[in-house]
């Protein structure tokens, strides 16, 4: 029985951090409606900020100064996000993603000039490989950057209609720069992320437990208490407003672009809450948001994309269930279990296990 | 002339066939297409890039997995472009071609009745005919594909897109489970499996994975065709456009869905069994989302709906690869900037960029100067 309550700590600690990606998706698909599958990789980017500030063979700033500045990292960049690939999408203005793109090209080419810069780049241009002269990379730069600056200006435009596949696919691709962004600033070692509590342990009867299982779990349960507090404040009901109703919302004078921003930064600050807790009681790898986004899917899809408490408690009952059924039953169905219960749900009930979630079209 | 069918005022019910120029022009391209893709091994002409100099078995290697990659492409395109249906589960039935063409064509555990030399796990399956185990593993698949494509009877969009990834997992997942669950799986496990080569009469790995590829991608192509074509393709067509029209019309969008998964479902296991072929040893781990995204930037970046888009992505795909398979970090942030960058400046993919340039403004500006120009 005492390894039963181990493994069901051991469970919600995870279904926690299933239930806060969770929570971070809904919130994003609540006001944007873009399915945000970059979630875990933008949380995973601002827990290694919080590592990087904290290690003491890095820049080693106190522990919580580093988190409060990594998760400040953490809504900036869920903010810049939306502000430079979503926005655009959504028929608002495409200049700062323009800027940004033909700035960034521009930074590559003359990167390109030293033996340090990005390999392999301009390789296939003959006779520049590797390094290449000055006066070559400043014309290419002359060149192209107006160029990408004319082209994602004219060809960068609002959808047709609101389709979620590009924004899945876009978010796909952007999950797979970041992953590649970290590896590039961080190195690929798994790092092992110090706490104040980790590795200090309390007994309960006979069972172990850690005290970061126990901070895990509650700030899980303060994280999503808090955005429950949130979604009733004056931002907050706006939020609800323009999920439920946009058009009728704007028409009320609602900023639907102030609040789309503001519904990115959170689910950035959620993210980055989750994966800097994860880290802190496991591991810091590049691997670990993978796993993660697909399990904060599945927590989502049992609230039907819109509740709130709906997905906290699918994110716990997909944890608990895991490690219950590894341990009970047999540890190689630990990984079919969270794939068999969405196939399930969205088979009986599609439109989530809580009632609120009519108001979406499934 | 072919008899225009009129209605009872004399207005043509169907709208004129295009002229049958253009439809041949489209089929001697096609062909000739394909005999050159033929010949290449014989025509080490692409020398200039070494990527795909057929020249050297590198070459041939790298060809044969674009060919393998667009068939899965098209197969996607079925789906995807074609029937607008969400089904991502195509990795998994991916897994199913490469790993069912090899389990079942690899020698049995014992030759003799005897026993006597038992072949090891990796290398050990049920000794059918290679050429054999390709259709019946595509039928099994196209199966699996409608099961998986069940939840499309509930589900729309973006559920279903996550409903089918989940069983697309799934598959692969069970894949490595092996004999936990039915021992006459012989997958083994999580290390993987040998791949036992098929050589087209002597003509080495490399040449017979070539055309194996070629023909996955050929038989695709014919069936796109085909598909696209006819009833059936102009049916999807209007489920995807006008689903709440076509209940009413009797046409069960269900049912027609099931078939594009089918479909998809066996064009993904043809792929799978020529891209094994190729790489001579599958593991469970290269099936996961991984490749699921692969397949989508072959398709999104080539072009959903076109017919030459998923080998025109799965070119630049396996170029980008090549380039850049020493340095795995930048091989994936350039994927993903040029998956952004498709969805953002080119939603259609490269192969639209023709009728782009021929619907510009500049160019019809263009075309109607040159029309008043008199000669």
């Amino acid at each position: 029985m005492n390894n039963l309550l181990q493994q069901i700590v051991a469970g919600a600690e995870a279904g926690s951090y299933y239930a806060l990606i969770g929570l971070a998706i809904v919130v994003v698909m609540k006001s944007t409606d873009v399915p945000n599958f970059a979630q875990a990789e933008m949380g995973l980017m601002a827990a290694y900020m919080c590592w990087w500030l904290a290690d003491g063979d890095e820049v080693g700033w106190p522990f919580w100064l580093a988190i409060l500045v990594g998760l400040l990292f953490a809504t900036v960049f869920g903010a810049a996000i939306q502000f430079f690939l979503i926005r655009p999408l959504t028929g608002l203005s495409n200049q700062p993603l323009a800027i940004l793109a033909s700035l960034s090209l521009g930074y590559v080419l003359i990167d390109g000039i030293s033996d340090n810069g990005l390999p392999g780049f301009i390789d296939w241009i003959p006779g520049l490989g590797g390094g290449y002269p000055y006066g070559v990379a400043i014309t290419l730069a002359i060149l192209s950057v107006p160029l990408t600056y004319l082209v994602m200006t004219k060809w960068v435009k609002k959808m047709d209609e609101v389709d979620h596949f590009p924004l899945l696919l876009l978010t796909i691709g952007l999950t797979f720069a970041l992953g590649s962004l970290i590896e590039i600033f961080f190195g690929n070692n798994p790092q092992k992320f110090k706490t104040p509590w980790s590795g200090i342990n309390f007994n309960l009867g006979s069972t172990r437990i850690g005290w970061d299982q126990v901070v895990s779990i509650g700030m899980g349960i303060i994280i999503a208490v808090g955005l429950a507090i949130f979604f009733r404040t004056k931002w907050g009901v706006r939020m609800r407003a323009i999920a439920e109703d946009g058009t009728t919302a704007r028409l009320l004078g609602i900023n639907a672009g102030v609040i789309s921003l503001l519904a990115w930064a959170i689910g950035g600050l959620v993210a980055g809450a989750a994966m800097t807790l994860k880290a802190g009681s496991t591991v810091l790898e590049l691997g670990s948001a993978e796993g993660l986004i697909l399990k904060g899917f599945i927590a989502a899809v049992l609230g039907g994309f819109v509740s709130l408490p709906g997905t906290f408690l699918g994110g716990m009952v997909v944890g608990v269930a895991e490690a219950v059924a590894g341990g009970q039953i047999s540890t190689s169905l630990q990984p079919t279990i969270a794939l068999l219960i969405v196939v399930v749900v969205l088979f009986l009930y599609p439109e989530g296990l809580t009632r609120e979630a009519k108001l979406r079209e499934v | 002339m072919a008899q225009v069918k009129t209605n009872s005022s004399g207005y043509p019910l169907y709208p004129p066939k295009p002229e049958g120029i253009k439809g041949q022009q489209k089929l001697v391209s096609a062909i000739l297409t394909f005999a050159f893709l033929a010949a290449l091994p014989w025509l080490p002409i692409l020398g200039w890039l070494t990527i795909f100099d057929t020249g050297t078995n590198y070459g041939l290697g790298n060809l044969a997995f674009v060919f393998a990659y667009a068939a899965a492409g098209v197969g996607f395109n079925f789906l995807i472009g074609y029937s607008g249906t969400l089904g991502l589960a195509h990795a998994g039935l991916f897994a199913i071609g490469a790993y069912g063409t090899a389990i079942l064509s690899a020698p049995p555990e014992c030759l003799e009745e005897t026993c006597e030399t038992i072949i090891r796990p990796a290398v050990a399956g049920y000794g059918w005919p290679f050429l054999l185990t390709i259709p019946l593993v595509c039928i099994f698949a196209s199966l699996v594909g409608v099961v998986v494509g069940f939840p499309a009877a509930r589900l729309k969009g973006f559920y279903l897109a996550i409903a089918t990834l989940a069983l697309g997992e799934l598959i692969v997942k069970l894949i490595s489970l092996d004999e936990k669950i039915w021992s006459g799986l012989k997958t083994n496990g999580g290390t993987g499996k040998q791949v036992p080569i098929f050589e087209f009469f002597g003509s080495g790995q490399l040449k017979s994975a070539y055309f194996l590829s070629l023909g996955a991608l050929l038989i695709t192509f014919v069936g796109y065709v085909i598909y696209t074509e006819n009833r059936l393709g102009r049916t999807l067509k209007s489920v995807r456009d006008i689903e709440i029209a076509t209940g009413p019309l009797g046409i069960s969008s269900t049912y027609y869905k099931l078939i594009a998964f089918g479909l998809s479902g066996f064009a993904a296991a043809l792929a799978g069994a020529a891209w094994s072929q190729n790489s001579a040893f599958v593991n469970p781990s290269s099936f996961k989302t991984r490749l699921l995204v692969f397949l989508l930037v072959v398709l999104i970046l080539g072009g959903t709906g076109k017919l030459w888009g998923p080998l025109i992505g799965a070119i630049i795909f396996v170029y980008i690869r090549q380039e850049f398979q020493d340095s795995q970090k930048l091989l994936f942030f350039l994927i993903g900037i040029a998956l952004m960058l498709a969805i953002l400046i080119l939603p259609k993919g490269v192969a639209s960029l023709p009728d782009r340039f021929r619907d510009s403004r500049w160019a019809q500006d263009l075309r109607r100067r040159l029309k008043t120009v008199k000669i």
